[in-house]
């Protein structure tokens, strides 16, 4: 396997332990994997082996996740698809589980400071957005990943998916949910006249931010990296 | 369900055609309005207050040698901001009745400009909307949008391709940071263009 150029700050040999000091984003990076936190005096090439990581998906993953758009993504091939899939589950998992009912509080919180029309129609936008998020992600959990490990025969032989179903059915459902959340943004940092709730506001926003960030690089993944492997192994069996 | 705070503006014009053609024009302005048209202003002689509205129209040749009636009645409803419409040449003292002149042979665009001149100190609306540079035409899209019409009846409305009005949502989107049509609902409310009920 062709291995990358090693570009920028993040090289094989580069300490995990200090990349994600400075980088705390990449935290949530190591959730996804279900690799743990525990980083000893592990090199990034050195924590990969042990995780069984392809290295380039990794190094692709630790600059999507500072903030760095890879000029190249790697070839994923159907033994990493496993680790992907598992990774964008644990990553629903984080946005079901912990960012909405987070957020959500958020939102009811800054209504009890601020009691107008408009914080209680953005509760009811964000409710509404984050149906539509909740609908794509039991798409993809209960259809598109389904069909993707039956592909490459890692379902064990469970999956009951239509085998009619193809990857452009999913490119095509793939809608840009990001949007609202960064209308949601907007209107609560330049529209929405602020009574007594900045403090609420700003860890609002925050919380906001956090969440836009991996659900941009959930999108970039599924898009650049998921898809097109997937379409290639179609393809193949073509 | 979305309405707007109206605003009531009266014509006080004998033509039907010309009365016809105001109100046409009124239904494109971005403000909210409610538009009714009297033939003579004795109807508002002895309006109680609370009845009187924010804008009247009023054909300038309907004050000739009545200046002292339409003085009187101004005086009893003094928030009240009064348009002249003039087909040509009129003395001075007659057109120092009013706040402001339409001409006869004036664009749409100007007419529209100077009612809502007039009617900027009820809608604080303009001056947020303008903090983003929404030009009147955005606004009105805006406004249009927001109550519900699709692209294609805000068209119909404004008299405008179907393909500048997505224009200008595009631009709309941009000057707000806002896309979404329910997002600018809640960025219209904020901005006083619409209230809800």
């Amino acid at each position: 396997m062709k291995r990358l150029l090693q570009e920028g700050v993040v090289r094989q040999e580069t300490k995990m332990a200090d990349l994600v000091s400075q980088y705390p984003t990449l935290l949530m990076l190591l959730e996804h994997l279900d690799t743990g936190f525990l980083l000893h005096d592990d090199t990034v090439a050195r924590y990969a082996e042990t995780h069984q990581i392809n290295l380039d998906l990794f190094m692709v993953l630790i600059r999507l996740y500072i903030g760095d758009k890879p000029s190249k993504v790697p070839e994923i091939n159907s033994m990493d698809l496993p680790r992907i899939v598992m990774f964008l589950k644990r990553c629903h998992q984080y946005y079901k589980e912990e960012k909405y009912p987070e957020i959500n509080q958020l939102i009811r919180a800054l209504y009890e400071m601020n009691h107008s029309p408009e914080i209680r129609m953005i509760d009811r936008f964000f409710n509404e957005y984050f149906e539509e998020v909740l609908e794509h992600l039991h798409y993809e959990d209960d259809v598109v990943f389904p069909y993707i490990l039956k592909l490459i025969g890692e379902d064990g032989g469970t999956s009951t998916t239509d085998a009619e179903f193809s990857v452009r059915e999913y490119r095509d459902h793939h809608s840009d949910i990001e949007s609202k959340l960064s209308d949601l943004k907007a209107l609560l940092l330049k529209h929405v006249e602020v009574r007594n709730d900045r403090i609420i506001r700003r860890k609002l926003l925050l919380k906001l931010a956090e969440l836009e960030v991996d659900l941009t690089i959930h999108s970039l993944i599924e898009e650049n990296m998921l898809i097109p492997a997937v379409e290639q192994i179609e393809q193949g069996n073509a | 369900m979305m309405t707007s705070k109206n605003a009531q503006i009266l014509i006080v014009e004998q033509s039907e055609i010309i009365g016809g053609g105001l109100i046409a024009m009124m239904q494109q302005c971005a403000f909210p309005l409610t538009v009714q048209r009297i033939t003579d202003i004795e109807a508002l002689t002895d309006l109680p207050q609370h009845l009187a509205p924010e804008l009247v129209i009023m054909n300038v040749q309907q004050a000739i040698n009545r200046i002292r009636q339409v003085r009187s009645i101004r005086k009893s409803m003094p928030e009240t901001k009064w348009l002249g419409l003039s087909g040509g040449w009129n003395d001075e003292e007659l057109l120092s009745v009013f706040d402001a002149i339409l001409q006869i042979n004036d664009t749409t665009d100007t007419i529209r400009q100077k009612i809502h001149e007039q009617l900027q100190p009820i809608f604080p609306a303009e001056q947020a909307l303008h903090q983003d540079n929404l030009s009147e035409r955005e606004t009105e899209v805006l406004f249009h949008l927001v109550n519900g019409l699709q692209n294609k009846e805000i068209a119909d409305k404004l008299n405008i391709s179907i393909h500048t009005v997505i224009s200008h949502r595009k631009n709309i989107s941009l000057k707000t940071g806002i896309k979404s049509q329910a997002g600018l609902v809640i960025y219209a409310l904020s901005n006083k263009l619409i209230s809800l009920e």
